[in-house]
């Protein structure tokens, strides 16, 4: 098929080869940018300034499955009076004014697929950044370790903790 | 192709599959912060539960609501309810598919041109409502209100409303409306009323053609006291029956009667108490014998256990009184429960709730009234006259003579298709409200959901909207309001907490024995059926009468008799089709007077030459007939004419084969076995015990755990409320007829039903038999099926390539394949009352997914897991108190809402578990000669039981 066709079917298919990879190459920056949250909620000033626990906003770290998100209304009892001035905090009072959620980006997630317990982990004593990276120091929340299989997996061998399948497949 | 091209074929679809691979576009995933943190002791994704009381039929089961974050995920029943204890059945388990049902009205809608409607807005509606009031009222009109059964405080708002408006408030239609059975009751104890039937007390059962598994009376109800007396007072249940049903192969004993003979039958065994009444036939064996074409030594057997047993009941009802001999039958049967000193278990005092529900009789005479043009605004609410009364009535023509019809339902029906204005109805999870099942128990009826889904409304909300637009006085803001000033009247302050607690609210009611009378003997006049074809609408357990016939879920589990799932069919005795040569799938065509049908043919073993069964929820307006004495309906058409059009369609029939080929699948009939005759140990034995050692493999090791099940054959009834249940908790796939018919059914577990005895049926629930030997695991290439260290075999969806080796060398048939992708999906067919449901499932039934449980995609093995997620939540909770998973924390869906408590689970290696001490008496397992060594056993009763010490059980 080849010696019909000639040598610069070979060309073009290596071609095509490298446009892929640059394609993808640029792609992948986009891929893993840290993406834009509807407003620029700093940890680091909380932590570090404010010195708020982990716990202190993320309410049911012990007490289910997700750590969850803090409430519009958890944020206003504080932001009644602080900053007020800030542009952030003014988006954030007009989330409040008009009823509305805030659709955060999510950052740290594990597959569909996967059954993941805050409680197991935290009630341990695992520490938050165990999974979370540094992320009271952080300006904007990035993915500072990877959740892949091979990240949990590592850890529970080295705690001794299960690692039957469907400790985590669901 | 030579290798140098195929290497660079694999690189050029492997740089396209990277490229597809790549994840979609960043921040798409979406945490969503709520507005105000959640009420105390509650958490983002973990379940709760909410009490409520189940709608989809008049027996009010009390139902326990599982939600996450605020959206109901399954129905469960509710523990310790006086109804159903802790179970529900098929329609129930279904009855979360209703609020999420793709077929729902979603706005009200008024007609526009000949057959198209519009969505309008509820001000509209109401507009258009008071200006054909107005209208009909120049005209000098009445107004009609007609509603379906009607039980609670919504009776008075609706009195309320008609008195205030004008309105006439009709009896209410119900297709099962126990017309005949509470005409007799009315003539024998002076008691219009069905009562609740305690066959807990009872030793001995005789059913006569009564559905009591199905729909008649309560059936969750009954199905549980049937299971408790057999195992506590070693009940022996006898169903005699004119044509073939589940009740009958469920029975220990089935009576083949001929059509109509029932009162022959209850004559003799009146005689047998020595108690003759005037006016019923010849009592002496031989002419019983001839009427009934039961063998005398049958009867005289019959009569002899009926006398001996301590405490009989005998129940007639369903087929049996919707027949020409209806009426006689139900007044003997009154009379053999006199004479046999049965009353005591007949509960007057918990009598069936009817509310104000008429006969047929009424039907028709308000057909009459329309056909005269006296009909002006007609309310139709919750009922579906136009698509179920008798054909003769011609009830959807009728209904077009009133001036403006406006209906209220949750879907498209014949009746809408017949009405100017369709308000849509509220959910029972989205409405306040409750539900009287029988007299003194209240079940409470509260919104679940946080949304609701549509634009819809509770009636009670509509008829308070519309009193406030008509006579401008509003004094409740909702319907719920109204409600909760009702329950303080009823119950005093502070009845609150309890209710919402429980569920329910029940007023001790002392049982007054009933005093039979005669009766004048001109109703106890028989009449032989007369010769030739006869075909009977049977009631179904699956869409009740009909009601449930949309719901997709319902359509996808077998009937249990013929594990038919989608479509219609007519069920043939095997004579009639040897004389008619026909097979399963041939199409007959069936006519009564002016009405034709064609439907295939299904062969009914059991069933009586001469005899077509249809089920009622297929067969809609027929040509049935109103009993003249009791306004009752007569499902027998006689005289059909039957005829092969030639044609043939393929029945989607799941069952593999409705033989066990002598493979020992169910040992023996396990109904004819006694108890204690020592047969299990022997089985065990000679058949488990031989095959236990030949073994290559290593054994498996346990260390805490080894989950195990145990079924009752003797108590499994059949009903499919298992599989239903499964389903929902595991949010299995629903395929859709075409899928069907290529054998790509989804269900986890399934009943196979097995026709091999000559009188009977045996059925055997079968599921993934978790085997310690497990020929799947060995062939998975991908490790995506391996052995759990807790015996389960596990399937890792997202690890699995789907190769099917597992299926293929699993001797169970419980591995199933994804071939399509069957996870929710939209449909543009939303509108279709019926729609053949081809398609996979539709939006917004994608809310009803389990979040614990992963949604497969196509091209994976799925398979029963024994609730896993149930066993990890479980352990979750053990660990938080830092002990062991304890007995009966873990129970599978199916297991929890069993009506006969038939299915057993637990930790095989705990010793006092329930589950070991079954094993431990000895059981039998499906293809154990294979050497799989499952962990699923069956038994055949009797079983220890957690409430009752083993030298209670002795005595029993």
């Amino acid at each position: 098929m080849l010696k019909r066709l000639g040598a610069w079917a070979v060309y073009a298919y290596f071609a095509l080869f490298l446009a892929i990879i640059v394609a993808l190459g640029s792609y992948w920056n986009y891929l893993y940018a840290t993406p834009e949250q509807p407003i620029a909620f700093p940890h680091k000033t909380h932590v570090q300034v404010v010195n708020l626990k982990c716990d202190n906003c993320h309410l049911y770290t012990d007490k289910g499955r997700q750590a969850g998100i803090p409430s519009v209304q958890k944020c206003m009892e504080c932001h009644q009076a602080v900053k007020t001035e800030s542009p952030e905090i003014q988006k954030l009072t007009k989330y409040w004014e008009e009823n509305r959620e805030i659709e955060w980006a999510q950052i740290h997630k594990v597959p569909e697929y996967v059954y993941f317990s805050h409680k197991r982990h935290v009630t341990k004593g695992i520490p938050c950044e165990t999974c979370h990276g540094q992320i009271g120091y952080e300006m904007v929340v990035h993915k500072a370790k990877s959740l892949s299989m091979g990240f949990c997996v590592t850890c529970h061998r080295q705690n001794n903790a299960p690692v039957d399948c469907y400790t985590c497949h669901k | 192709m030579n290798r140098r091209d195929f290497l660079k074929a694999v690189g050029v679809v492997s740089g396209g599959a990277v490229v597809a691979g790549c994840e979609p576009k960043k921040g798409t995933y979406k945490a969503i912060a709520p507005l105000f943190p959640l009420p105390e002791g509650r958490a983002p994704g973990e379940p709760y539960y909410i009490r409520t009381t189940c709608t989809e039929c008049p027996a009010g089961c009390g139902v326990t609501v599982r939600v996450i974050d605020g959206v109901p995920i399954k129905l469960e029943g509710t523990p310790g309810h006086p109804v159903n204890d802790g179970s529900l059945c098929v329609r129930g388990q279904a009855g979360i598919t209703r609020l999420y049902n793709p077929r729902r009205i979603q706005k009200p809608m008024r007609r526009k041109g000949a057959d198209g409607w519009e969505e309008i807005e509820w001000e509209q509606a109401y507009g258009d409502i008071i200006a054909a009031v107005k209208r009909s009222r120049q005209e000098g009109k009445k107004n009609l209100y007609l509603s379906g059964r009607t039980s609670g405080m919504l009776g008075r708002l609706i009195d309320e409303f008609c008195q205030k408006t004008g309105f006439e408030r009709l009896p209410e239609y119900e297709v099962f409306d126990y017309a005949t059975l509470r005409r007799a009751n009315e003539l024998v104890f002076s008691i219009r009323e069905v009562p609740s039937y305690n066959i807990a007390a009872s030793d001995f059962l005789l059913t006569i053609g009564a559905d009591v598994l199905q729909t008649f009376g309560s059936p969750v109800s009954q199905q549980k006291q049937i299971a408790r007396a057999k195992r506590e007072n070693g009940l022996k249940w006898v169903h005699a029956e004119p044509h073939v049903s589940l009740e009958g192969l469920q029975a220990h004993r089935r009576v083949a009667l001929k059509p109509g003979s029932e009162p022959h039958l209850l004559s003799y065994l009146l005689a047998a108490y020595g108690k003759s009444v005037p006016g019923a036939p010849a009592a002496d064996a031989p002419s019983v014998s001839r009427a009934t074409g039961v063998s005398e030594d049958v009867l005289r057997d019959l009569a002899q256990q009926l006398r001996a047993a301590a405490r009989p009941l005998v129940i007639a009802g369903g087929v049996s009184l919707a027949g020409e001999n209806g009426l006689a039958t139900a007044v003997l049967c009154a009379q053999l429960q006199s004479a046999g000193g049965m009353l005591t278990r007949l509960d007057f005092s918990r009598s069936l709730e009817m509310g104000r529900v008429g006969t047929l009789k009424d039907l028709q005479a308000l057909s009459e009234r329309l056909e005269k043009g006296q009909g002006g605004v007609l309310f139709i609410a919750r009922t579906d006259p136009a698509g179920t009364a008798p054909e003769a009535m011609r009830f959807a023509e009728k209904m077009e003579k009133a001036s403006y019809r406006v209906a209220f339902a949750d879907a498209i029906s014949a009746t809408t298709e017949k009405c100017d204005l369709v308000l849509p109805l509220s959910h029972a999870l989205e409405s306040a409200g409750d539900e009287v099942p029988r007299k003194g128990l209240r079940g409470l009826v509260q919104p679940v959901i946080e949304k609701q889904l549509h634009d819809t409304k509770t009636e009670g909300d509509i008829l308070l909207d519309l009193l406030d637009e008509m006579t401008a006085e509003r004094e409740f803001r909702s319907f719920a309001a109204f409600l909760k000033q009702q329950w303080r009247e009823a119950y005093g302050p502070g009845y609150e907490p309890q209710f919402s607690e429980t569920g329910y609210r029940e007023a001790s009611a002392k049982p007054a024995l009933p005093a039979a009378r005669p009766v004048p003997p001109e109703v106890l006049k028989t009449a032989a059926l007369p010769e030739g074809p006869t075909l009977v609408l049977t009631p179904s357990v699956r869409y009740f009468d009909g009601r449930s016939r949309n719901l997709k879920l319902l359509n996808e589990i077998p009937d249990p008799l013929t594990t038919i799932t989608y479509g219609e069919w007519v069920s043939v005795s095997e004579e009639d089709a040897r004389d008619l040569k026909l097979r399963d799938g041939d199409e007959l065509e069936i006519a009564a007077d002016s009405w034709t049908r064609v439907l295939p043919a299904k062969i009914q073993k059991h069933l009586p030459s001469g005899v077509m069964m249809v089920d009622r929820g297929v067969a809609g307006a027929c040509p049935t007939k109103v009993d003249p004495a009791t306004g009752g309906e007569i499902v027998w058409l006689t005289g059909v004419r039957v005829r092969r059009t030639g044609g043939a369609v393929k029945l989607p029939v799941m069952s593999g084969s409705p033989s066990q080929h002598g493979r020992g699948i169910i040992p023996d009939p396990v109904h004819l076995k006694k108890k204690g005759d020592g047969h299990d140990g022997d089985h065990e034995k000679g058949h488990g015990e031989g095959h236990h050692n030949l073994t290559l493999y290593p054994e498996q090791e346990y260390k805490d755990y080894r989950w195990a099940m145990a079924i009752d054959l003797d108590a499994c009834n059949a009903c499919g409320a298992c599989v239903a249940a499964c389903y929902v908790e595991n949010n299995i796939g629903m395929t859709g007829r075409d899928q069907h018919l290529r054998g790509r059914e989804m269900s986890w577990i399934r009943i196979e039903p097995f026709y091999d005895r000559e009188d009977g049926a045996d059925f055997l629930p079968m599921l993934c038999q978790q085997c310690d030997a497990a020929p799947c695991e060995a062939v998975c290439p991908v490790f995506a099926t391996y052995h759990n260290p807790e015996g389960l075999n596990a399937q890792i969806y997202n690890r699995c390539v789907g190769t099917r080796y597992c299926a293929n060398n699993c001797p169970y048939k419980v591995r199933r394949f994804n071939w399509f992708d069957y996870r929710p999906r939209r449909d543009p067919q939303l509108r279709q009352p019926h729609g053949d449901f081809t398609d996979s499932i539709e939006m917004p039934m994608d809310w009803v997914s389990n979040p614990l449980v992963s949604l497969r995609k196509r091209g994976v093995m799925e398979k029963c897991t024994f609730c896993v997620q149930r066993i990890r939540e479980a352990r979750d909770h053990a660990k938080d108190k830092g002990r062991k998973i304890e007995e009966g924390e873990v129970i599978p869906a199916c297991a929890q809402t069993c009506p006969s408590e038939a299915i057993i689970f637990g930790n095989s290696l705990d010793p006092d578990s329930r589950v070991a001490k079954i094993i431990h008496q000895g059981t039998h397992r499906v293809f154990e000669e294979l050497g799989t060594r499952p962990a699923v056993h069956y038994v055949n009763g009797p079983i220890p039981d957690a409430h009752f010490k083993d030298s209670e059980r002795g005595e029993a």
